[in-house]
C-alpha cells in the first residue's frame, strides 16, 4: 500500500461505526421539500431518506434538480416549502454547518492564493480543522503548497477542493459533479482519495453525477431526480433486484398482455423481439428470456421515463412515503 | 510523507497584521486594495507634510494668519497673491479627494460580494462552519474598518492642510465644497456609506461589472442629493439689516456686488466665512420679499422696492461657528444611511442569498 | 496482498475480492495469522466503495476463514493452502506434462481451458457441498467464467511479494 502512515497501526472503525449509524438518524432526510425560482419548481414534493454511511449517486438530466438538492442540504439556499434535515437537524444550525461539506462543480477556490492559503482558511473557519488530512490529501497529488490556485489543473483543483472539504471532517460530504471535467486516471485517483476518507471516517457521500462510470463500484446508494422529483432511491442493489429485464418474441400493437400485472418503465422491439424493463409483481407470465438489468440500462430506462411511478426502498422511505405507498 | 502540523503559512503573515478567523480572510481576499490604498495614502501624507510647511511658512513671512479676503487691514492685502500661489494645488487635491468614496464604492464596495456569487467562491465560504450573518458581518466590516481608517486619516490630512488657509483663500471657505466634504469626520462616513452600497447592490445583481456601475451612478445622484440638502441638515441664523435705506434707493452700489442676493454687509459676522443660505428684501411688516422680483439695480428696480414698502434686508446664514455641527449633521446622516444600507445587506445575506 | 478489481468483468467488486482472497489463500500468499489489507488501503488503490470490502470480509468471516478483531483488522484464520497445489508438487509436475500434451496434440489454449473446465463441471458436480475445508478442492463456483482466472491468479502472485 502506498501509504506508510497507515499501515499496520490502522485499524477499520468504518464496519462498527457504519452498522451502528444505519439504525440511527439518517444523514439526509427529506419531506416535502420543494425549492421555487420564480415561477419554476427546481425541486418539488420530494421525500425521501439518505441513511448514513452510504455513498449515494445523485443522478439525474441537466436540470433536474440535483444541484437545488445539495445547496438546500449545504445550506446554500432555502427550501420554498418543506423541509430537510441533516442528521436529524435544519441544515441552518451550526451543528449542521459543521456536520457537512459541499464541494460545488466548478470547485470555486479563492483566486489569488495559495494551496497554503486556501489550507488556511479552512482552518480559520473550521473549529474541527484537521491540517494533518488536508495536507496529505494534497501532497498525494503531488501539489506544491505554495503553489498559486490558478495555476492548478482540473484535477489539481478539484483536489484542493476536497482537502478543504476533508480537513473540515464532515459527516456528510456533498458533491456536485466531482469529476465531470477530469480524464481517467485522474478520476481514478481522485475517486481512491475519496474513497479512503470515506473508509477511515464512515462519511455519507451525496454526489451528483451523469457518468456512470463514475458510480460503478463506487455508490452503493441511487437517488434518481427528473422534473425535480424523486423516482428512484435505494440501494443500488436492491433496486436493480427490483427490475427485470425481458427479452422476448412478440408480435403486434401495443404491449403483450402478460405484462399488464407489472410496472413496466420501458420497452423497445426491434422486428419481432421486444425487449422490456419492468419491475415485477409476482411471477411474469410468458416465454420470456429474463435478466438483471445493469445499472445504466436502469438508469437509462428512467431518465427516459419520467412519469414513471417512483420507486423507494424501505431504507430511502420516511413516514411521509410510506403513508403514501 | 511526514504530515506535519503546517507551520503557521510563513508566507502569509509577510508584513500583514496578525488575524485570524473571518478578518484574516477577508483581509487576505482584498489584501491588494487594502495595500494599494495604504500606500498612496503615504504618498499623500509625505506631498501633504511639504505642501503645508512651504505655505505655512509663506503666511508667516507675510504675517497673512487671520486675515480673510479684501480684508482692510492693510498686511492683508498679501491674500490675493498667496491666492495665486496655493489655491490651484489645494483646491483641485480637494477635488480629487472628493472622488475617494467614489472609487471605494465602485473599486471596493462593487466586486466586494458580487465577486464571489460571480465565480461561485460565495459556496465555499458559506459551506465553512461560520454562520451567514457573521460571515457578512466580516465581509462588510473589515473593508469598512479599513475604509474607515484610511479614510480618516485622507481627511485628517487634509484638514491640516487647509486649517491655516480657511480664511484667506476664496472658493475654499469651510461650507465649500472643497473643502467642506474633504475635511473632518465627513469624507469617512461618505467612504464607508459608499462602501456598504456597493457591495449591498453587488450582491443584488450577483454580476461584478453591473453591479460597479450602478454604484457609480448611484454615488453620484448620492453625491448631489447630498449637497442639496447639506444646508438644511442644520438651522440656519437669521439676520436682517434695515441700516441702508436712503442711501440705497439712490444709489445701489454697495449691494450691487452680491445681486440678486441681496447682503447685510453691516451684520456682526464676518461675510466671507459666513454660508449664506438665503437672503431677500425686508418689507415694514417684516414680511420677506423675494429678492430679484424688482430686477436689476436700476432707477425702476428702485422704484420697484420702495412701492413694495421694502426697508431692509434679511439673510438666511452659517456663521463658521456652525463647521463642527454641520460637520456631525452630515455625518449623522450618512451613518443612518450606511446604518440602513447594511442591515438590509445582512437581512439579504441571511434570507435570499 | 493487493486486490485488482476488473470493472468490465461482469463479477462484482464484492465476489473479486472475496475469490482474489481465496486464491491468495490457496496459494500460501495468504496464510493463518497473515492481516487482510484494511479497507483503507483497498480503496486507496482500487477506488472502490469501502462498503464494497467490508461486505467482502464479512462473507469471508462467515465462511470462517478470516476473523475480524477489534481494533487490530482483520487476520487468516485457516489455511487454503495444500501442498498439492504447490509447483514444485507431483499433481503439478502431472497438470505440466499433460499440458505438454495437449501443446503436442495440437491443442491451443482456448481448447486446453475449454477441456479442463468441462471435466471439472462433470467432476466436480460430485454431491459434498463444498465446506471450508473442502474449498480446496476446485469446484466450479470457485472459476470464475472465463480467462479472467488467468489474469487475476497472475496479478495475485505478482503482488504478493
Amino acid at each position: 500500500m502506498n501509504n506508510p502512515l497507515h499501515q499496520g497501526s490502522r485499524t477499520d472503525p468504518a464496519p462498527h461505526r457504519t452498522a451502528a449509524e444505519n439504525e440511527e438518524t439518517p444523514a439526509l432526510e427529506a419531506r416535502g421539500l420543494g425549492r421555487r425560482f420564480r415561477r419554476n419548481w427546481a425541486l418539488r414534493d420530494c421525500d425521501f431518506r439518505l441513511p448514513a454511511g452510504r455513498i449515494c449517486a445523485l443522478v439525474g438530466p441537466n436540470g433536474a434538480g440535483k444541484t437545488t438538492l445539495l445547496s438546500l442540504a449545504a445550506d446554500l439556499l432555502e427550501p420554498t416549502c418543506g423541509r430537510l434535515r441533516v442528521f436529524g437537524d435544519s441544515p441552518k444550525t451550526p451543528a449542521s454547518r459543521s456536520r457537512v461539506a459541499f464541494v460545488g462543480q466548478r470547485k470555486p477556490l479563492y483566486p489569488g492564493f495559495t494551496v497554503e492559503e486556501m489550507l488556511r482558511a479552512g482552518r480559520e473557519l473550521n473549529p474541527g480543522w484537521d491540517q494533518a488530512k488536508a495536507e496529505r490529501l494534497v501532497r498525494q497529488g503531488d501539489i506544491s503548497l505554495h503553489a498559486k490556485v490558478g495555476t492548478l489543473s482540473g484535477g489539481q483543483r478539484t483536489r484542493v477542493a476536497l482537502a478543504l472539504a476533508f480537513g473540515k471532517r464532515p459527516r456528510l460530504l456533498l458533491l456536485d459533479e466531482p469529476m465531470s471535467d477530469l480524464d481517467p486516471l485522474v478520476r481514478h485517483e481522485i475517486t481512491a482519495a475519496l474513497m479512503s476518507e470515506v473508509a477511515e471516517h464512515g462519511t455519507t457521500v451525496l454526489m451528483s453525477t451523469h457518468l456512470v462510470s463514475e458510480m460503478d463500484h463506487v455508490c452503493d446508494y441511487l437517488v434518481t431526480v427528473t422534473g425535480g422529483r424523486v423516482r428512484l432511491a435505494g440501494e443500488v442493489d436492491v433496486i436493480l433486484g427490483a427490475h427485470t429485464l425481458l427479452m422476448g418474441r412478440h408480435q403486434g400493437e401495443g404491449l403483450p398482455s402478460e405484462l399488464a400485472p407489472h410496472t413496466v418503465v420501458s420497452t423497445d422491439t426491434t422486428g419481432h423481439q421486444l425487449t422490456a424493463l419492468i419491475r415485477p409483481r409476482g411471477p411474469v407470465a410468458g416465454q420470456w428470456a429474463h435478466h438483471e438489468p445493469s445499472l445504466e440500462e436502469l438508469l437509462i430506462a428512467y431518465l427516459r421515463a419520467p412519469d414513471i411511478e417512483p420507486l423507494l426502498t424501505p431504507s430511502a422511505r420516511t413516514g411521509a412515503s410510506e403513508d403514501a405507498a | 510523507m511526514t504530515a506535519t502540523q503546517a507551520v503557521p503559512a510563513a508566507g502569509i503573515r509577510r508584513g500583514g497584521p496578525h488575524l485570524s478567523g473571518l478578518a484574516w480572510l477577508t483581509w487576505r481576499q482584498h489584501r491588494s486594495a487594502f495595500w494599494t490604498g495604504l500606500l498612496l495614502l503615504a504618498a499623500f501624507a509625505a506631498f501633504v507634510i511639504t505642501q503645508r510647511s512651504d505655505m505655512v511658512a509663506y503666511i508667516e513671512a507675510h504675517h497673512l494668519a487671520g486675515c480673510v479676503y479684501q480684508s482692510p487691514e492693510s498686511r492683508c492685502e498679501g491674500v490675493n497673491a498667496f491666492r495665486g500661489h496655493f489655491y490651484n494645488l489645494m483646491h483641485y487635491t480637494g477635488l480629487l479627494i472628493s472622488f475617494v468614496p467614489l472609487v471605494i464604492g465602485v473599486f471596493l464596495g462593487g466586486p466586494l460580494l458580487s465577486r464571489e456569487l460571480e465565480n461561485g467562491t460565495y459556496a465555499l465560504s458559506r459551506s465553512q462552519s461560520v454562520s451567514r450573518t457573521r460571515w457578512i458581518a466580516f465581509k462588510l466590516g473589515v473593508p469598512a474598518l479599513v475604509t474607515l481608517i484610511g479614510t480618516g486619516l485622507l481627511s485628517a490630512l487634509y484638514t491640516w492642510w487647509w486649517r491655516p488657509a480657511d480664511t484667506l483663500l476664496t472658493g475654499m471657505y469651510w461650507y465649500q465644497s472643497p473643502p467642506f466634504t474633504n475635511v473632518g469626520v465627513v469624507p469617512a462616513a461618505l467612504s464607508v456609506l459608499a462602501l456598504v452600497t456597493g457591495a449591498a447592490i453587488g450582491m443584488v445583481l450577483r454580476r461584478t461589472v453591473a453591479a460597479m456601475a450602478i454604484t457609480c451612478t448611484v454615488s453620484v445622484v448620492g453625491w448631489v442629493g447630498l449637497n442639496l440638502l447639506r444646508p438644511h441638515l442644520w438651522p440656519a441664523r437669521e439676520a436682517t439689516a434695515h441700516q441702508f435705506t436712503a442711501d440705497f434707493y439712490g444709489s445701489p452700489t454697495p449691494l450691487g456686488l452680491y445681486t440678486p442676493h441681496a447682503w447685510p454687509m453691516d451684520l456682526p459676522n464676518k461675510s466671507y466665512s459666513s454660508w449664506n443660505v438665503d437672503s431677500g428684501y425686508l418689507t415694514s411688516s417684516g414680511d420677506h420679499f423675494t429678492s430679484g422680483a424688482c430686477g436689476d439695480f436700476t432707477e425702476a428696480s428702485a422704484d420697484c422696492l420702495k412701492a413694495h414698502d421694502v426697508v431692509g434686508v434679511w439673510a438666511q446664514y452659517h456663521p463658521a461657528s456652525h463647521f463642527w455641527p454641520m460637520q456631525w449633521a452630515t455625518t449623522a446622516v450618512l451613518l443612518a444611511a450606511t446604518t440602513a444600507v447594511t442591515a438590509f445587506s445582512i437581512w439579504w445575506a441571511r434570507r435570499r442569498a | 496482498m493487493r486486490y485488482r478489481i476488473d470493472r468490465r468483468s461482469g463479477v462484482t467488486a464484492y465476489m473479486q475480492i472475496v475469490q482474489q482472497t481465496k486464491q491468495a489463500m490457496r496459494l500460501g500468499v495468504l496464510v493463518p495469522g497473515s492481516r487482510l489489507p484494511t479497507a483503507r488501503e483497498v480503496v486507496a488503490t482500487t477506488a472502490i466503495n469501502p462498503n464494497t470490502v467490508h461486505k467482502a470480509y464479512r462473507e469471508l468471516e462467515h465462511e470462517g476463514l478470516v476473523e475480524s478483531r477489534r481494533g487490530a483488522g482483520t487476520f487468516v484464520v485457516r489455511s487454503l493452502s495444500r501442498p498439492e497445489t504447490a509447483s514444485s508438487s507431483s499433481l503439478s509436475g502431472g497438470l505440466r506434462e499433460w499440458l505438454q500434451d495437449a501443446h503436442a496434440a495440437g491443442l491451443d489454449r482456448d481448447d486446453v481451458t475449454a477441456l479442463f473446465t468441462a471435466l471439472i463441471e462433470e467432476y466436480g458436480a460430485s454431491p459434498q457441498a463444498p465446506t471450508p475445508e473442502q474449498e480446496a478442492s476446485p469446484s466450479a463456483r470457485d472459476i470464475p467464467a472465463s480467462g479472467e482466472t488467468n489474469d487475476m491468479q497472475h496479478t495475485s502472485t505478482e503482488d504478493a511479494g
